[in-house]
């Protein structure tokens, strides 16, 4: 193969724009392959850090289930358990406060972090749960015959409970921090309409929380 | 290390370094013109085509094989693949999105010069008539061996095709060439491609 050198012609500048365009070209496309490797390096790592996020979300996903899965049979027996005595009129736990004809009977679970409780008259019961976690757990039964609030008070700061539903009302506190209070027919309707506050107070008298008694 | 490994590792680095593409461009643009322009009638199509081949050598020069020939003997299966019939049309559609057209660079003086370029390529007229004949891949056989002087297996990495198979071509190309300037009482031509057939 024979190489010839090219003529030169004088005016002749088809060949020196061309060179500038498409050294133009070879200097655009290096930068390109440059970002192109750029991005292939980033995606090239990018996999391992899914990969390890993946295996952490299993680790955390694995974990957490397998707790909830040696919980959960625990909690269905102590579930089954209570709904076997309240279906056979027998109490869930000890008594632990009272008022008027009712009486407050709980059973901590030790799986769920809840508080199972039941309420019983001679004419009537009824039951729920108490989050164990809560500062101040509040519930009513409330009828157009009265009823009561009742409650449980899990903090340090709480040394006693006041009623403000139009007066005041001091709110007798056990031990273990439950509490029970009747309510009149009068003061119904101010719990209906969600006037009703149970303040909690502190050893000095300060007022540690403000709580709005649920409507019924 | 020797011309050929240089010439190759310059060949890589076109498509990264300009100044090594401007040196790779320097040594091929004339021939690659006159090439172009013995298949091309107008200064526009010769502009447009060179332009492309450098084009689509800096996109391809990362796949060039040295092995299959030299850089001269690979952008003239460039330059042969662009002007074949099959790509007159996907050019014609390509050039609505082309990066570079060439003709878009020509002044009146470089117009000039290319059809000086034109008229010094091309062959005389009774061979441009015989060569006309032949199909694209003869013809281009015919130019690249017994015009430009690249071996047989050079041409038949340039085209893309076996050796075995450019011979084939070559010598039924050289044939129907015969012929036909035999028929136009071209007798100096005739025996001249007689000679090449026999040496090769």
């Amino acid at each position: 193969m024979n190489e010839t050198p090219q003529d030169s012609t004088t005016g002749f500048e088809f060949e020196q724009r061309l060179l500038g365009e498409l050294r133009l070209l070879v200097s655009d496309s290096a930068l390109r392959r440059r970002d192109k490797k750029r991005r292939q390096a980033r995606f090239t790592r990018r996999p391992a850090l899914a990969i390890l996020a993946a295996l952490m979300l299993l680790i955390v996903i694995g974990g957490t289930v397998s707790i909830a899965a040696g919980r959960l049979p625990f909690f269905d027996s102590e579930k089954k358990t209570i709904a076997n005595d309240l279906a056979h009129g027998r109490h869930i736990g000890p008594e632990v406060a009272s008022a008027g004809p009712w009486k407050l009977f709980v059973t901590p679970s030790a799986h769920s972090g809840l508080i199972a409780w039941q309420l019983s008259s001679l004419e009537e019961s009824s039951s729920g749960y108490f989050r164990a976690s809560d500062p101040l757990a509040v519930s009513d039964v409330i009828g157009s015959g009265g009823g009561a609030i009742f409650g449980h008070v899990n903090s340090d700061l709480v040394a006693t409970l006041r009623l403000e539903i139009g007066v005041e009302r001091h709110v007798p506190l056990s031990a273990s921090g439950y509490f029970m209070l009747l309510i009149e027919p009068r003061e119904v309707s101010a719990i209906a309409q969600g006037d009703a506050r149970l303040v909690a107070l502190g050893e000095k008298g300060d007022v540690v929380k403000i709580f709005h008694v649920p409507k019924p | 290390m020797d011309n050929n490994s240089r010439s190759n590792e310059q060949l890589h680095r076109i498509a990264t370094d300009p100044d090594a593409f401007e040196s790779f461009y320097r040594s091929h643009f004339g021939r690659v013109v006159d090439f172009v322009a013995r298949r091309c009638a107008s200064p526009e199509d010769v502009a447009d085509i060179v332009a492309d081949v450098f084009v689509e050598a800096i996109r391809s020069a990362e796949r060039f094989d040295p092995s299959r020939g030299a850089p001269f003997a690979w952008l003239l299966g460039i330059a042969s693949n662009l002007m074949s019939s099959s790509w007159r049309a996907q050019r014609r559609r390509r050039a609505l999105v082309v990066v570079l057209l060439g003709r878009e660079l020509l002044a009146n003086d470089d117009y000039t010069w290319l059809e000086d370029r034109i008229d010094a390529a091309r062959l005389a007229p009774v061979a441009e008539r015989a060569l006309g004949h032949l199909s694209d891949l003869e013809r281009s056989v015919v130019e690249l061996v017994d015009i430009e002087g690249l071996s047989t297996v050079e041409a038949a990495s340039t085209l893309g095709i076996r050796p075995a198979s450019v011979r084939m071509r070559l010598t039924r190309a050289r044939r129907r060439l015969r012929r036909d300037l035999d028929v136009a009482g071209e007798k100096t031509l005739s025996l001249a491609l007689s000679q090449r057939g026999k040496s090769s």
